[in-house]
């Protein structure tokens, strides 16, 4: 398999996996603990409605993704960060209408639209090396935000009134953290597609909050596990001929469930050991 | 300067989408204050607190602070059943969270917020749970953590919501303690549904269900609950809480006055 690593797309597919389970591992654990999961599924669908519309217009379709999840998220964060939510309903709305207007500019656009498939499903092996540039920018951008930030990014993600309270600008942060996250997702799609964005996302950080009890050592478990997930999926699928993007989320699946088990195992064990001991 | 009260609340208005939760709600704390906020659930104690502390923008009227103006010289104690149960966090982390506003924004914490958090938890009887992760902590040990992240800051006016609520006697008593040593010098805030506790250190009681009724003795008369507590009959049949206050502090009225 490793004469595979003389092409060039196979190791720009490889530095993006690097890359993006860095990134997913990072914002995906803010994501999960902070419960924005439902409102990044908005981001993301919502960005597919701007990527349609580029499409259409003969634009690079990325950019209009961009453009859409920097103004959604923008909207979106001050209702977040004024102790309400998003509202549930005004979510669901905008995933759906997001993805209809994808839908409706990509069947307008003239001619077969071959990258349609490859947005939904990803199509890691057709990475171009502007794209793990572009990656590795926005990796360098969030570790640096969390290097500099960190006190105040934990604080306002735990607590953000204790925060606010404190001086942390809390509205502020928050919007250069749903920002970061729109922004990542947009590249994510090229990747593994905007239907597994979410999976990629989530399941590494629901591993990890299995195997560490800080926020920092979460983030660098959950990224190692999507990195077991996306160069195991891409092996998986190299060998069985499978599609990369359904190959790299049921191995990350898999994961979940054999961690989520075996502690529910021992925990259930530890339950009755003390229960039962001296 | 010292003359000026430390905090001042002017006509304040305040709600939530179409209904008025703090209606023309006016307050002064004293330098040395000891007050205490009562009243019935969804009354607004809560919601005053959180808009003296600048968490909610009133509609109308307008709140003055005089001390805790600098970062991290506001301390406040929220409460504890808000916070995600399952979040990676240590207990050490969290009550370094206090040092935020003082500190500075992207510096990192030094090693004085380190021996000062340490010690805070050690009087909290934290010590050995400085590096457990908050997700496993009792209601109680969760309660003590967000109080020692409030008292770390050394706070010029210090907030509590409710913070006995699921606490032992034990803590209970440093607590009070800490409360009654902190008053020497800087005002306390709390919101409680129950005075008996505080009785002792309690000098302005103020009831507040929708208005506001202030008296600066610590004594709560009939008349006042009537008002704070009988203002709306419908909360009175909604809540069952109302009575027993009422009864579990008549005996106990006056302790200063």
């Amino acid at each position: 398999m490793l004469d595979a690593l003389e092409y060039d797309f196979v190791r720009n597919a490889l530095a993006a996996s690097v890359l993006a389970s860095l990134l997913c591992g990072i914002l995906g654990t803010l994501i999960v603990v902070k419960r924005l999961v439902f409102i990044s599924g908005g981001l993301s669908h919502a960005a597919f409605g701007g990527l349609g519309i580029c499409y259409y217009l003969g634009v690079e379709p990325l950019l209009g993704a961009a453009a859409v999840a920097v103004v959604t998220a923008a909207a979106v964060s001050g209702e977040t960060a004024g102790g309400r939510r998003a509202p549930d309903a005004v979510i669901g709305v905008l995933w759906a209408v997001g993805m209809a207007v994808g839908a409706v500019f990509i069947h307008l656009s003239p001619g077969y639209a071959p990258d349609l498939g490859s947005y939904l499903f990803g199509s890691i092996l057709t990475i171009s090396a502007g794209d793990v540039v572009w990656t590795a920018i926005l990796t360098g951008v969030v570790l640096t935000v969390l290097v500099v930030l960190h006190k105040e990014v934990v604080a306002v993600v735990f607590d953000d009134d204790f925060a606010a309270v404190q001086g942390v600008p809390v509205r502020r942060l928050m919007l250069l953290l749903m920002v970061l996250i729109a922004l990542s997702i947009v590249l994510l799609i090229r990747l593994v597609g905007i239907l597994l964005v979410l999976a990629l996302l989530t399941i590494p950080p629901l591993v990890a909050l299995r195997l560490a009890r800080s926020l920092v050592p979460v983030m660098a478990w959950a990224s190692a596990i999507g990195l077991v997930m996306t160069l195991g999926g891409l092996a998986v699928a190299y060998r069985l001929d499978l599609p990369s993007g359904p190959a790299i989320v049921l191995l990350g699946a898999v994961i979940l469930l054999g961690v989520r088990g075996t502690h529910a195992v021992v925990e259930r064990q530890r339950r009755g050991r003390s229960i039962g001991g001296p | 300067m010292t003359r000026s009260p430390a905090v001042e609340v002017r006509e304040v208005r305040f709600g939530y989408g179409r209904e008025i939760v703090l209606d023309d709600v006016s307050l002064t704390i004293g330098r040395r204050d000891f007050l205490a906020v009562i009243g019935p659930n969804g009354g607004g104690k809560t919601t005053l607190l959180q808009v003296i502390l600048g968490l909610r923008q009133p509609w109308r009227g307008r709140v003055v602070l005089n001390v805790g103006r600098e970062p991290g010289a506001l301390g406040y104690v929220p409460q504890f059943a808000n916070f995600d149960r399952e979040f990676p966090l240590r207990v050490l982390d969290v009550v370094l969270m206090g040092r935020l506003g003082r500190r500075g924004a992207a510096k990192r914490y030094s090693p004085e917020d380190r021996t000062a958090a340490e010690k805070m938890m050690e009087r909290f009887r934290l010590g050995a749970l400085a590096n457990d992760s908050v997700a496993g902590l009792s209601g109680g040990q969760l309660q003590r953590v967000l109080i020692a992240r409030a008292l770390v800051a050394e706070p010029e006016i210090l907030f509590l919501d409710e913070p006995l609520a699921s606490i032992d006697a034990e803590s209970r008593e440093t607590l009070l303690e800490t409360l009654r040593a902190l008053n020497e010098r800087i005002p306390v805030v709390v919101v409680t549904h129950d005075l008996t506790p505080f009785s002792g250190s309690v000098r302005q009681v103020a009831c507040i269900n929708r208005q506001l009724y202030y008296h600066p003795e610590g004594e709560i008369t009939p008349e006042m609950v009537e008002k704070a507590y009988g203002s709306c009959s419908v909360e009175l049949v909604a809540h069952g809480l109302p009575h027993r206050v009422l009864a579990a502090h008549e005996p106990g009225d006056g302790a200063e006055g």
